[in-house]
C-alpha cells in the first residue's frame, strides 16, 4: 500500500488529499518519529522513522496527526479479503504489505497483468487507495520492484529477467545488506547489484564467510524462500515513548500494566503462551535496558505478567534517570501447548475464563471497554502517543 | 594427625562423599572434606549444610587427629597417584602433607575446627529398612521431584509411614509418582516427612542390594546409616500436597498396553517434537491407539499400534518426557492407562494379572 497511514485519513478526510500530510503525531508532539507521511510530503525530505520535531522543520506547514490505527487496520483487513479471493497463499509482511502466491491463480483470471488490474481494482473500488504490485519469480525480487513501481504502480518481471532487473540497483536496496556489508562491498569496489553478481564466489565467501553464497543468490535475484501464510509470531511487545520523561515510577507502573494488557490480549488472542517476559526501559539520555525474567510455567494471563514486571521494576530504578520509553515484550511463546496442572489449576482456570469473557467484549465493542482498574488508574482515556497501541 | 592408607580406597571413600560439595559455596570450607582418625579407621565428612556425608574406611592410624582439605584437589590428585600406600598428615599453619612413594605434595588448608559439625543421632531410636527396598521406591519416584526452589514443599520426596504401610510421593505439580510397599515395614510407627531431592539423589546412589539402613528422624532433621555410609539431611518444612486428592478414582475408560512396544512408539513421537511443541496425541479406539504429533516447522507423526480396550473413544494429549520417565520405570511387561477426558488426569500403572495399585503414576494432559 502506497503511504499507507496517510492514503487512509485522506480517505476518510478528504481536505487532506493532496497536503502534505505526516501520521506520527500532532503539532504539539515534541517527541516521537513520523509513521508515514504522504507524498506531498514526501517532497520535502520527510520519511518515515524520521523524528517529528525535524518533520516539522522541514515542513512547518505540514499537516500534522497521530493517525487512527483502528481505520488503519479495519482498511488492511480488507485488502487482506481481497488478496485471499485471488490466492490463499498470502502471507501478510506488515500492516501495509503482503505476498501473495498467484502462481494457482493464472488459469482462473488469465495471466499477470489480468491479476494484478483485478486487485488494483477491487483495491481502489472497495478502499479507494492507492497501491503498488510486483509479479516476479520470487519474494525478494517482488519486494523490490514493488518499491520501485510506487506510488500506485504495477511492475511484472518474468522469469529469467530478475538479474537483469538487479543489476543497475544500487546496493541498499537488496534486502540483507545493512549498511556494514555494503561498507566492506564498497571497499571491494562493488557499488551495484550486478557488480555484486558478478563478484566470484570465492571472493564472497572469503569475505562473508558462507553468507556471502547467499548474498550471491540475492544479487542474482535467486530464492526459493515460499509465501507462507500463517507464520507464528516469536514475540509480542507493546511500548510507548511518553510525552515527556516520567520520574514517577507509580505512573510508569500503571502505563505498564496497560501495556501489558494490551500485549496479553493479542497473545490470547493468537491461542499462546508466554514463558519469558521482558521489561524494556529507554532514559531520558537514550540509554536502554532490558530485563528478562524466565517462567517455571508458561502463562497467558495479565496478573501473572504484571507480576513479573512488578517485581523487574526495582531492577530498573536502580538507574535514578527520567524514563522517556516503556515496554514489554513477551517471548519464548508457544501455541496449544497448555499444560494442566495437578494443584491449584483452579484459580488460573478462572482467570482464564474471566479473561475469556473479558476478551469477547474487548472483541465486540473495542479493547477499552473492558481494562483492569489499575490501568484506568491512569486515565479513562489514554491517548498515548504511538498509535500503533490500539494494535 | 597422621594414616597411612590404600590410595584406591581413600579415593572410593572420597568419590562417595564429594558429590555433596558445591564448589562455589560463600564459605569456602565448605568446599573442603573432614578427615578424622578413628581407632584404626578415617572418617571423612562433606556438607553443604543442608545434606551431609560421612564415610569410614579403615586405615592405619599413625597419629590421632582431624584435617580439611578442599575436595576438588584431593580427588584430583589420588585419581592421578600411583597405585600403593599413601600417607597424609597435617602439619603447623594447616599445611597437609601427601606421599606417596617419591611423591611428596603439600597443600595449604584449613582448621578442621573451622568444619561445620553434623548432628548426631545417638539417642534417638532407628527405623531399619532393608536398603533394597528403598532404593526401589526412591527409583520408582525420585524423577517427578520437582526441581523449581521457587515451590520448595515439592522439591522433595513425601516418606509417610502409616501403619505398616510406608509410602513415597514426588509431585512437581504436572505429574506425580506414587510407590507404596508395606512388604518389610515395621508396625506400629506412623510418620509424615518430606526429603530434600538432593538427599534422595544422594540415596539412590550409595544405597546397595543387601542389608539394611537404619533412618533416625526427628523433627527437623533425618540421617541414614549403611554399609559405612552415614547420611543427615535437614528436612523440608512445609506441607506437601493432598496427593490422594488428585489420583483419579472415578476414570471409567482403562487400557492395557505392551509396555515395550509402547515405550518404543513414544520414544518415536519424541523424536517430532521440539522444545516449544512438545505434546503428543494419543486417540484410544477400541483396540487401537493412535499416536499422533504435529509440530509446526518441523513436520507430522502418527503411529497406530494396538491396545486392549473396549471403552468410548477418548483423546488427550501429554507431554511425552513425562510419558517417559514413567514408561522406563515400569517393569511388567503390560500396562495400565486410566482415563476419563482431555482435561483429566492419566494415571499409569504398571500390569501383571491385574493392575498393580501400589506405583501410581499420574499425568495431567495438555489441553487439546
Amino acid at each position: 500500500m502506497d503511504a499507507f497511514f496517510a492514503s487512509v485519513e485522506q480517505v476518510l478526510n478528504p481536505e487532506l488529499k493532496g497536503k502534505p500530510l505526516i501520521v506520527g503525531g500532532d503539532k504539539t508532539d515534541t517527541r516521537g518519529v513520523v509513521c508515514t507521511a504522504s507524498y506531498e510530503a514526501r517532497k520535502y525530505g520527510i520519511h518515515s522513522a524520521m523524528p517529528l520535531t525535524q518533520a516539522k522543520r522541514l515542513c512547518p506547514h505540514g499537516i500534522f496527526m497521530r493517525g487512527h490505527y483502528e481505520h488503519y487496520r479495519a482498511a488492511s483487513e480488507k485488502v487482506r479479503a481481497i488478496l485471499e479471493s485471488v490466492s490463499p497463499l498470502v502471507e501478510p509482511a506488515s500492516i501495509d504489505e503482503a505476498y501473495v502466491d498467484v502462481s494457482g491463480s493464472q488459469r482462473l483470471f488469465g495471466g499477470d497483468d489480468a491479476i494484478s488490474s483485478y486487485i488494483k481494482g477491487r483495491i481502489r473500488e472497495e478502499t479507494q487507495l492507492p497501491c503498488t504490485l510486483a509479479i516476479t519469480p520470487n519474494k525478494l525480487v517482488s519486494k523490490i520492484a514493488s518499491d520501485r513501481a510506487k506510488p500506485d504502480g504495477y511492475l511484472r518481471i518474468g522469469a529469467g529477467e530478475e538479474a537483469a532487473f538487479l543489476r543497475p540497483l544500487p546496493l541498499a536496496k537488496l534486502p540483507g545488506v545493512g549498511p556494514r556489508t555494503r561498507e566492506v562491498l564498497e571497499n571491494l569496489g562493488v557499488l551495484t547489484v550486478g557488480a555484486l553478481a558478478d563478484l566470484p564466489l570465492a571472493t564472497l565467501t572469503g569475505v562473508f564467510g558462507p553468507g556471502g553464497y547467499g548474498l550471491q543468490r540475492a544479487a542474482r535475484g535467486e530464492s526459493t524462500s515460499a509465501v507462507e501464510p500463517e507464520s507464528v509470531p516469536k514475540s509480542i511487545s507493546r511500548e510507548t515513548t511518553f510525552e515527556q520523561d516520567l520520574l514517577d515510577w507509580a505512573h510508569v507502573e500503571r502505563i505498564l500494566i496497560y501495556l501489558t494488557e494490551r500485549a496479553a490480549y493479542a497473545l490470547r488472542e493468537k491461542g499462546m503462551e508466554s514463558k519469558c517476559v521482558t521489561l524494556k526501559v529507554r532514559y531520558a539520555d537514550f540509554k536502554t535496558n532490558t530485563f528478562a525474567h524466565t517462567l517455571p510455567e508458561p502463562t497467558c494471563l495479565d496478573g501473572d505478567i504484571v507480576r513479573v514486571l512488578h517485581n523487574l521494576m526495582p531492577k530498573a530504578r536502580e538507574r535514578r534517570a527520567r524514563v522517556r520509553l516503556i515496554g514489554v515484550a513477551l517471548t519464548s511463546l508457544n501455541y496449544n501447548q497448555h499444560q494442566l496442572r495437578l494443584f491449584g489449576g483452579k484459580t488460573s482456570m478462572k482467570w482464564e475464563k474471566v479473561l475469556e469473557s473479558v476478551d469477547k467484549v474487548r472483541d465486540r465493542h473495542g479493547f477499552e471497554f473492558m481494562r483492569s482498574a489499575k490501568s484506568i488508574a491512569m486515565g479513562r482515556d489514554v491517548e498515548l502517543a504511538t498509535p500503533s497501541l490500539s494494535r | 594427625m597422621k594414616i597411612s592408607i590404600p590410595r584406591q580406597d581413600l579415593l572410593d571413600a572420597v568419590n562417595k562423599v564429594k558429590t555433596v560439595v558445591s564448589p562455589k559455596s560463600a564459605l569456602p570450607i565448605l568446599s573442603h572434606i573432614l578427615m578424622e582418625t578413628g581407632e584404626s579407621s578415617v572418617k571423612l565428612t562433606a556438607t553443604d549444610l543442608k545434606v551431609s556425608i560421612e564415610c569410614k574406611v579403615d586405615c592405619t592410624v599413625e597419629e590421632q587427629g582431624s584435617l580439611t582439605v578442599s575436595s576438588q584437589r584431593l580427588s584430583s590428585i589420588l585419581s592421578e597417584l600411583p597405585e600403593g600406600d599413601l600417607s597424609i598428615s597435617v602439619g603447623g599453619n594447616n599445611v597437609i602433607s601427601l606421599e606417596s612413594g617419591k611423591i611428596q605434595t603439600k597443600l595449604f588448608s584449613m582448621s578442621a575446627e573451622e568444619f561445620p559439625p553434623v548432628r548426631s543421632f545417638d539417642t534417638i531410636e532407628p527405623l531399619v529398612l532393608p536398603q533394597r527396598l528403598l532404593k526401589r521406591m526412591f527409583q520408582k519416584t525420585s524423577f517427578a521431584i520437582c526441581s523449581d526452589q521457587a515451590r520448595y514443599n515439592l522439591t522433595g520426596l513425601l516418606c509417610e509411614l502409616d501403619s505398616g504401610r510406608l509410602t513415597v510421593v514426588a509431585t512437581d505439580g504436572r505429574r506425580m509418582s506414587l510407590y507404596a510397599e508395606s512388604e518389610g515395614i515395621p508396625d506400629g510407627i506412623n510418620l509424615k516427612v518430606i526429603i530434600p531431592g538432593k538427599m534422595i539423589g544422594e540415596l539412590e546412589r550409595l544405597l546397595g542390594e543387601d542389608g539394611d539402613v537404619s533412618v533416625y528422624l526427628d523433627e527437623t532433621q533425618a540421617a541414614f546409616a549403611f554399609d559405612s555410609i552415614r547420611l543427615v539431611t535437614a528436612l523440608i518444612e512445609g506441607n506437601f500436597p493432598n496427593y490422594d486428592m488428585v489420583i483419579p478414582k472415578k476414570h471409567d475408560k482403562e487400557a492395557l498396553l505392551n509396555t515395550s512396544l509402547f515405550t518404543e512408539a513414544v520414544r518415536r513421537t519424541r523424536t517430532m517434537t521440539n522444545d516449544k511443541f512438545n505434546s503428543v496425541r494419543f486417540a484410544l479406539t477400541e483396540g487401537v491407539i493412535t499416536l499422533h504429533v504435529v509440530t509446526p516447522e518441523v513436520g507430522e507423526y502418527e503411529e497406530e499400534m494396538p491396545l486392549e480396550y473396549q471403552g468410548a473413544p477418548v483423546e488427550i494429549a501429554f507431554n511425552p518426557d513425562f510419558l517417559l520417565e514413567v514408561l522406563r520405570r515400569i517393569d511388567t511387561e503390560k500396562l495400565c492407562i486410566v482415563l476419563k477426558d482431555a482435561m483429566s488426569p492419566g494415571l499409569v500403572k504398571p500390569y501383571k494379572d491385574g493392575p498393580q495399585d501400589n506405583y501410581l503414576n499420574v499425568i495431567m494432559p495438555i489441553r487439546i
